[in-house]
Parts: C-alpha cells; sequence; structure tokens
C-alpha cells in the first residue's frame, strides 16, 4: 500500500462516517515475506550448545578448567559442607548469588554424594575396638560445589571477605583449585574396570 | 533321529535347556606357574583389549541420596497439629517480620556500598601504582601469592563445657555410595 492510497482511505473515512479506518498503518508487517521480524530483539533465542555425546560423559578435559585471560584464576571450587542440610543449601544458595552478583563465570553448581559419620560409644571394657563399640548417632555430611572460572585475582580476596563474614555455625568453607580426582569423586567406582587392569598388571609382572 | 523328533514334538521353550558339554570358551584350566612366553602375550593382548573397551564406556554419576525420604514416614498420616494464635500474637508477628525485613535491607544495601566503594578504591589503588610502574602492576595482578587452598570454619554454637568429662568414644567414617569396591572382603 503506497502513502497516497492510505491518505485518500482515511480522507474518505472522514468525510463518510466520521470515524477511523479499519486498516491501521499496516506498511510493515509482510507476514508473507522472507523479510518478516525484521526488526525484532525481543524473545530471542540463545543458541544452545551441543548436547554432551553419551562416550565423553565423566571425560577429563582439562582445557576447559584453564583461565582464557591472563591474570584470571583457573576453575576454582568453592566447597560448603557441613552436618545441618539446611544450612549448608541457604549458605551455597548465597555463594552462587554472589558470585551472580559480582558477574563471574559459573561453569556449574553442584552436589557431591554425602557420607556418613557414625558416632560411637564405648559402654564397656569389651569395646575397646572401634569396631566392637555401640552407634549412638548417624550423621551424614552434605557437600555443595559452586565452580567458577575466570575470577580476576583482585576481587578473589574481596569476595573471600565476603563469605568469611557471612558463613553460619558448623559449616566449612573450602576453597580449591578443580582437578581431575575432584572431577572423577562425582562418579562411581568402576570394579570391573580396576578388576581387569589389576589381572593386567599380574601378567606384567608375571613376565 | 527318533530322538530328535522326540524334542521338536514336545512342547517345551528353548531357554530351560542347560547344556552339559564341553564349551569352547572355557579358559586355560592348566596352572598359571609356567605358560609358554607366546601364549601370555597372547593373553596380554586379550587383557588389554578388554581394559580398553571397557574405558571407553561412559562413567555413571553417584545418585545422590540427600532428599531420600524413608518409607515409613510416607505411609502414616503425619500431621502437626493446628496452632491458634490470638490476633494480637499475629499482629505482634507480622510487625516482627516487617522490622526485620527492614533491617535485613538496610544492612545488605550497606554491605553492598562498601563492597563496591572497596573495588572503586582498589581500582583507583591499581590505576596509580601502573603509573609509578609496570613492573610492580603486573607483579600486583600475580595469581601465585593468593591462599588458593582456601578454609574457613563457621563459629561453633555454644562454649565448651567446664569440667566437662566427654564419655569415651570414637568417630567412624564412611565413604559414599559406589565410590570403591564394596564386594571385596572387610578386613578382620
Amino acid at each position: 500500500m503506497s502513502l497516497s492510497c492510505t491518505w485518500h482511505l482515511w480522507e474518505k473515512s472522514f468525510r463518510v462516517g466520521k470515524c477511523l479506518p479499519a486498516i491501521s498503518n499496516s506498511l510493515r508487517h509482510y507476514r508473507n515475506r522472507p523479510t518478516h521480524n525484521i526488526g525484532r530483539m525481543h524473545g530471542l533465542e540463545k543458541p544452545k550448545p551441543p548436547p554432551v555425546r553419551k562416550k565423553e560423559v565423566g571425560t577429563w578435559k582439562p582445557e576447559e578448567y584453564k583461565a582464557v585471560k591472563e591474570n584470571h584464576l583457573d576453575a576454582l571450587n568453592f566447597i560448603v559442607s557441613g552436618y545441618d542440610i539446611v544450612l549448608v543449601e541457604q549458605y551455597a544458595k548465597f555463594v552462587h548469588q554472589l558470585m551472580i552478583k559480582f558477574k563471574q563465570n559459573i561453569l556449574e553448581v553442584y552436589a557431591l554424594p554425602s557420607s556418613n559419620a557414625v558416632v560411637k560409644k564405648m559402654l564397656g571394657a569389651d569395646q575397646r575396638l572401634l569396631k566392637a563399640m555401640t552407634p549412638e548417632i548417624e550423621l551424614t555430611m552434605y557437600k555443595r560445589i559452586i565452580q567458577v572460572k575466570d575470577m580476576p585475582s583482585q576481587t578473589y580476596p574481596i569476595l573471600l571477605q565476603t563469605l568469611m563474614h557471612y558463613i553460619p555455625q558448623s559449616i566449612t568453607l573450602k576453597v580449591d583449585k578443580h582437578n581431575e580426582e575432584q572431577h572423577l569423586s562425582r562418579y562411581q567406582y568402576r570394579v570391573e574396570l580396576a578388576e581387569e587392569k589389576a589381572m593386567l598388571q599380574q601378567l606384567y609382572d608375571s613376565r | 533321529m527318533a530322538l530328535k523328533k522326540v524334542f521338536f514334538s514336545l512342547p517345551v521353550c528353548s531357554s530351560r535347556w542347560i547344556s552339559t558339554s564341553c564349551s569352547r570358551s572355557a579358559g586355560f584350566q592348566g596352572s598359571k606357574a609356567n605358560i609358554p612366553l607366546e601364549m601370555k602375550l597372547r593373553m596380554i593382548e586379550r587383557k588389554k583389549r578388554r581394559v580398553e573397551k571397557l574405558s571407553k564406556q561412559p562413567l555413571a554419576f553417584i545418585p545422590i541420596t540427600d532428599f531420600f525420604i524413608p518409607y515409613s514416614w510416607k505411609m502414616d498420616k503425619r500431621a502437626r497439629s493446628k496452632l491458634e494464635i490470638s490476633e494480637e500474637e499475629e499482629d505482634k508477628r507480622v510487625l516482627l517480620e516487617k522490622e526485620w525485613a527492614r533491617k535485613t535491607f538496610r544492612s545488605r544495601k550497606q554491605e553492598s556500598w562498601k563492597i563496591k566503594l572497596l573495588l572503586r578504591h582498589q581500582q583507583r589503588a591499581l590505576e596509580e601504582l601502573r603509573q609509578e610502574s609496570e613492573k610492580l602492576y603486573n607483579a600486583a595482578l600475580q595469581c601465585e601469592d593468593l591462599s588458593i587452598p582456601f578454609t574457613c570454619r563457621g563459629p561453633v554454637q555454644s562454649t565448651p563445657l567446664e569440667g566437662y568429662l566427654p564419655p569415651l568414644g570414637g568417630y567412624e567414617h564412611t565413604d559414599p555410595l559406589f565410590s570403591k569396591d564394596d564386594l571385596s572382603l572387610p578386613e578382620v
């Protein structure tokens, strides 16, 4: 529709019925054309990364955890651990929110499998060994990890200060570099593979 | 031939038949002390291939059992009795919550402002240092002197009691599920 055409429509509608025409300024829609939505900025989707292949689940890739820029730290693990799950979760949430506020590159936030601590009491003289003592209570140690990469070395002490200020009771915060051992502690122990490797080692030794 | 006919006529599924004849893949049945070198090398090759095949399998996550609820808790109808609070008490509680919200908001705002100030001062100090000498500026940004294996423990709720004798005992720590070989026999 040309500009002159719309102007005629407006004039006619005002002269005839003193009302606005039903057709609005529809010069820019072109829904059937390839240029549709040309200036659109809202509702855009980020390109999704390719899904992890089944074979590569659990493989250790050290390049992913190295700092990209100079004077920036490699992948750090902020490990929040304690016996009270409520406090652990709340503090882990606090640490995560703080990282977001400081605009850090958060790689992953995950939980490590929990381990038990059995508190045992010695009730008699025959219970001298730890195994023989009577168990009183079983406490589970919960752990949450916030993995952060490319942290500038000057913001690290400031972040630590704030975290130290807010740490709740009975919680331990540990900051460590991410390495293969910590990476593999999330995964199950492969019994068959270990047995086969032991047998192979035996064959090598017996040569 | 007659036996074969009998077998085919019987209405029995094939998976129930167990063969008692010797199998091809029984393995080396002799003593493993004196094996010829060739055989050993072949065995080593086979083991290597088996290890490679197993190590290509994807790793499985250890399941997180933090929020597993005992089944018995789900079966009974467990519910707390309803507390009856007077209107006055309820109003008091609501007003207290609002007071707390105001206080925390103010303190959080102050703390975020302090952090921003700290960062600003730090940035300015680094800029000044850079103008003084490039070498010192680079040394200040190094990642080596930072306390990277860092531990911090939260406070304890109560101080230790005076003259308290704790009972004799100990702590036994167990590893997480599936993180080690549970099938091996325990120490006697």
